[in-house]
């Protein structure tokens, strides 16, 4: 299907702290066909997790929406009320969290999370929510199901734990999961297990997955659209293979450059960084944020903000050296 | 881990002895004669000889000491001088009102206080909330004694719907209770609102808004179940105060508990009782403090998952 | 030559705790400092003005009885009169002045006991913090006992077997409240004194506890006066408790406390008797709570 599932356009965060307003979220825009997989990439603080929590309306008190729309088929999410946001979380979109040693009851078991996550969107008996429970860790390749529904989280590993994340975000079988870096809390090999488990779940159920992360290797694995942000803003978007292989905007290529190869001897050389620090969002310097750090600002880049602009078919950058 | 368990039921020990030597120590450097005191000077000699006798008076301290000690690890806790009754026999006649007291009043604190904190949470900084605050401590900040007798003026003299003194029957429960749970409220009360404002931050409780769940549950389901063992451990904390709250408001009503006993035995100077009451609050007391300290080291580490 | 030092962080928690965020603090974050001292001081001074000065007031003697008027109401009420503002007791005497005499007596040995608590409870603490080790050890220890236990047993212990006089009321008091002090001043002086270690070598042969005590005198008095103002409405609410229940003033010596207690007896009858000395209670231990909290600002 060619058909939108989600189309956020405009949207602007912003978050009041002790030192002034962050804007987190800059007048970012993306769409999202059935069955895409977006990789929201950026370093931290740049505002990618508050795009995620901005769909569904649950960012930080301190956290406000200034501007946007995000349709959801043809529901506005930044509009409607709350119970009727409340029917879309959890069964149409759902989250999975960074650290899923922190997101479960603690004194609940798994058992009683499917339970409880079923029973709020449908009418479920507690044997039928239990079977849909196991079924769906099956999918996940969790070991032991028919064990595992019946501890508690501090029973278990990080990895497995995920698992169960995944399989709770799906149980209700959602169009769209937002993963908020849903490996960094786990090791490479367990990361991998996971990756590989959502490229399977997209294929075969083609689940749309929104995925968020600072690890360019984990967003090249397995998305098909990248979005990239830096101090608030979306600097490039489009196709993987479009930003992967032809990149346009200096920050992207720099961060690709940064990824160690396997095929290159660091003895013998360094590990690529960037110079300098992402600036603060709440005291952006003029012009174009990556002006510090970028090594092909000319003068135009200090005076204005570049805007977004299609250099190719599906692919966006907003730097002037394209314009 | 066991250790610290073996470590603290040690120090325990050792505070309730302390405690009941000094109790001894107190009750047996009476200036003046507890016999004379309590039978007057028309006694025989040979009759005040053999009430001497009888309480081991004439015996030197160290006897007498060790009498006591081992009167206590076997539940004989001496003669009541003014009630004629071996004190641990009062002490079973008059413990079951306390306890029903406490009970009582723990039911109550516990109630209003998660239902006023999870208003005041719900509606933090408006204007109920300050007023919940406000009347919460203004109850707390009165003398409780005072409270009561206000308590009797009102329900029983005017409104004459509640028995002014007495415990028998559950009415005579309602006034003292009250009396006493508005001392404990407010802490509570406190206690919950900064423990619910806690735990709505977590992490999980996030993950649980994700999955459509309601604000409602959230709180009354999740968030209250994960405050039961925090209340409880402020709630023995607490236990102290409670406990002496207790005696004086047994008294205002004239309610048969323990601390009226106390009371009573204070003003009767009857000191076998009031050694009896002493020795058995303390133990009590420390004992409660010991279970809940070691109580809390176990549940902290299960409920806390990481590794 | 020394900075002053902000000892209100050294205030001990059980002070908080008995004054516990009351009225008094909703209402001293409403204000300014200086009108919130000014109203707590305003509300003491007319409990305790007509208190200290009663035996010159001209009011009536508190142990006079008059039968023929036992039980008369406060003068707004039908059957009461101007001769006895606030009424008569069960014994016809004028409940004003039983009220005011009274308070004086609650005040002497709440204030005796202050005075004891702090003077001890400070010495204590400072000896316990600038020696530490062993002695340090054994104080802290007796300071938890003393916190930790419910008090009111000690107190029924030592007021049934020693005589009740102002000093061993004022003895009870005191030992119901001196850990708190010392607590606070061994907090003090762990911290402060290592400061001091720099300038102990400008103070040529004073030896090192008389300079800590004069630098602590100088720089501790609003710390004091912000513990001493709720310690003594504690301790004149433990007064009242202890008469309340028989074993402090006797009769027909008043205090708040045997007043209520006497009074309830009366309260269908003559409910003014056991209210009254409450509301007393209650403005005073308003007004000092009001002025610690409006003097930690």
């Amino acid at each position: 299907m060619k058909e939108k599932v989600l189309e956020v356009s405009s949207l602007k965060v912003s978050y009041k702290s002790k030192g002034g307003i962050a804007t987190a979220v800059d007048n970012v825009w993306f769409s999202l066909i059935y069955g895409d997989v977006l990789g929201i990439f950026g370093e931290s603080g740049c505002g990618k997790s508050s795009i995620a929590r901005a769909i569904v309306r649950l960012l930080a008190p301190n956290g406000k929406i200034e501007d946007g729309k995000v349709l959801y088929k043809n529901d506005n999410l930044l509009e409607i009320p709350e119970h009727r946001l409340r029917e879309i979380r959890g069964k149409n979109i759902s989250f999975i969290l960074q650290n899923p040693l922190n997101s479960f009851d603690p004194i609940m078991n798994i058992e009683n999370h499917f339970f409880e996550t079923l029973s709020a969107h449908f009418k479920v008996g507690k044997e039928q929510a239990r079977e849909s429970a196991v079924e769906m860790l099956r999918r996940v390749h969790l070991s032991a199901p028919y064990k595992r529904i019946l501890q508690y989280p501090f029973e278990m590993s990080g990895g497995m734990l995920q698992r169960i994340m995944i399989a709770l975000a799906l149980i209700n079988k959602p169009e769209i999961i937002i993963a908020d870096e849903p490996t960094t809390a786990l090791d490479v090999t367990t990361q991998s297990g996971i990756l590989v488990e959502m490229q399977r779940l997209n294929r075969e159920y083609n689940v749309s997955f929104i995925l968020i992360s600072h690890d360019i290797v984990v967003i090249n694995q397995i998305s098909n659209k990248i979005l990239v942000m830096y101090a608030g803003k979306c600097i490039e978007y489009g196709e993987k293979s479009h930003v992967i292989e032809k990149t346009l905007h200096p920050y992207t290529k720099d961060l690709i450059k940064c990824i160690p190869r396997i095929d290159v001897d660091y003895s013998q050389s360094r590990l690529n960084t960037i110079a300098g620090q992402p600036p603060d969002l709440r005291d952006l310097p003029k012009g174009c944020s990556y002006n510090p750090r970028c090594s092909f600002a000319k003068s135009i880049c200090f005076k204005e903000r570049p805007l977004l602009q299609e250099v190719e078919k599906d692919h966006w950058v907003s730097c002037f050296l394209y314009s | 881990m066991t250790k610290y368990i073996f470590k603290r039921i040690l120090y325990g020990i050792v505070t309730i002895f302390i405690v009941l030597t000094i109790a001894f120590l107190i009750l047996h450097i009476i200036p003046g004669d507890p016999v004379k005191a309590l039978t007057g000077i028309f006694l025989t000699e040979e009759a005040y000889q053999r009430m001497r006798e009888t309480f081991g008076l004439n015996d030197p301290l160290m006897i007498q000491y060790l009498n006591y000690i081992k009167g206590i690890v076997t539940g004989h806790l001496g003669h009541s001088l003014r009630q004629k009754q071996p004190v641990t026999i009062l002490l079973i006649q008059y413990l079951p009102n306390t306890i029903k007291l406490v009970a009582f009043t723990l039911l109550i604190a516990v109630v209003s206080s998660i239902l006023l904190g999870v208003a005041s949470y719900k509606k933090k900084g408006t204007f109920i909330d300050r007023i919940i605050l406000f009347f919460t401590m203004t109850f707390q900040s009165l003398p409780n004694f005072w409270l009561g007798v206000i308590f009797i003026l009102f329900f029983a003299v005017e409104l004459k719907i509640l028995p002014p003194l007495g415990s028998k029957g559950f009415k005579t429960i309602i006034m003292p209770s009250f009396a006493l749970a508005l001392g404990l409220i407010p802490v509570l009360v406190r206690f919950i609102r900064y423990k619910i404002g806690e735990i709505m931050m977590e992490e999980f409780v996030l993950s649980l808004r994700s999955r459509g769940i309601r604000e409602n549950i959230i709180i009354y389901k999740h968030v209250l179940k994960n405050i039961t063992i925090p209340l409880i451990t402020i709630i023995s904390q607490q236990l102290g105060n409670l406990l002496a709250g207790a005696f004086i408001i047994e008294r205002v009503f004239n309610y048969k508990g323990i601390g009226f006993l106390g009371i009573m035995a204070a003003t009767d100077r009857d000191y076998p009782l009031l050694q009896g009451i002493v020795v058995f609050v303390a133990i009590i007391f420390i004992s409660i403090n010991i279970i809940t300290d070691i109580f809390y080291t176990f549940i902290d580490p299960r409920v806390k998952y990481t590794r | 030559m020394v900075e002053g030092m902000d000892t209100s962080k050294y205030i001990d928690k059980n002070f908080k705790r008995r004054k516990l965020f009351g009225p008094y603090r909703l209402i001293s974050k409403g204000l300014s400092k200086k009108v919130s001292v000014l109203i707590a001081i305003f509300i003491i001074a007319v409990i305790i003005i007509p208190i200290l000065f009663a035996p010159f007031l001209g009011i009536q003697d508190p142990t006079l009885q008059g039968l023929e008027k036992i039980n008369t109401p406060p003068f707004w009420m039908d059957g009461g009169s101007r001769e006895h503002i606030l009424g008569t007791d069960f014994l016809g005497r004028d409940l004003l002045s039983r009220i005011l005499y009274g308070g004086r007596n609650s005040l002497i040995i709440a204030g005796g006991a202050l005075i004891i608590s702090l003077s001890f409870g400070t010495l204590l603490g400072t000896i316990s913090g600038h020696f530490g080790g062993k002695i340090d050890t054994i104080i802290q220890r007796l300071i938890e006992l003393q916190i930790a236990f419910p008090f009111i047993i000690l107190a029924l212990a030592i007021l049934t077997v020693f005589p009740i006089k102002i000093t061993t009321l004022i003895f009870v008091l005191f030992l119901s409240t001196w850990a708190a002090y010392a607590r606070t001043f061994r907090g003090i002086v762990l911290v402060e004194t290592k400061k001091l270690y720099i300038l102990g070598a400008k103070a040529i042969g004073e030896p090192e506890i008389v300079i800590i005590f004069k630098y602590l005198l100088r720089n501790i008095i609003p710390t004091i006066l912000v513990l001493a103002s709720v310690d003594l409405a504690f301790l004149i609410t433990m007064e009242a408790a202890i008469s309340f229940v028989g074993l402090g003033i006797q009769p027909p010596a008043p205090s708040w406390g045997n007043i209520i207690g006497e009074g309830k007896k009366y309260i269908d009858i003559a409910w003014w008797i056991p209210t009254m000395p409450g509301i007393f209670l209650i403005l005073l231990t308003f007004g000092l709570n009001l002025l610690s909290d409006s003097l930690e600002k």
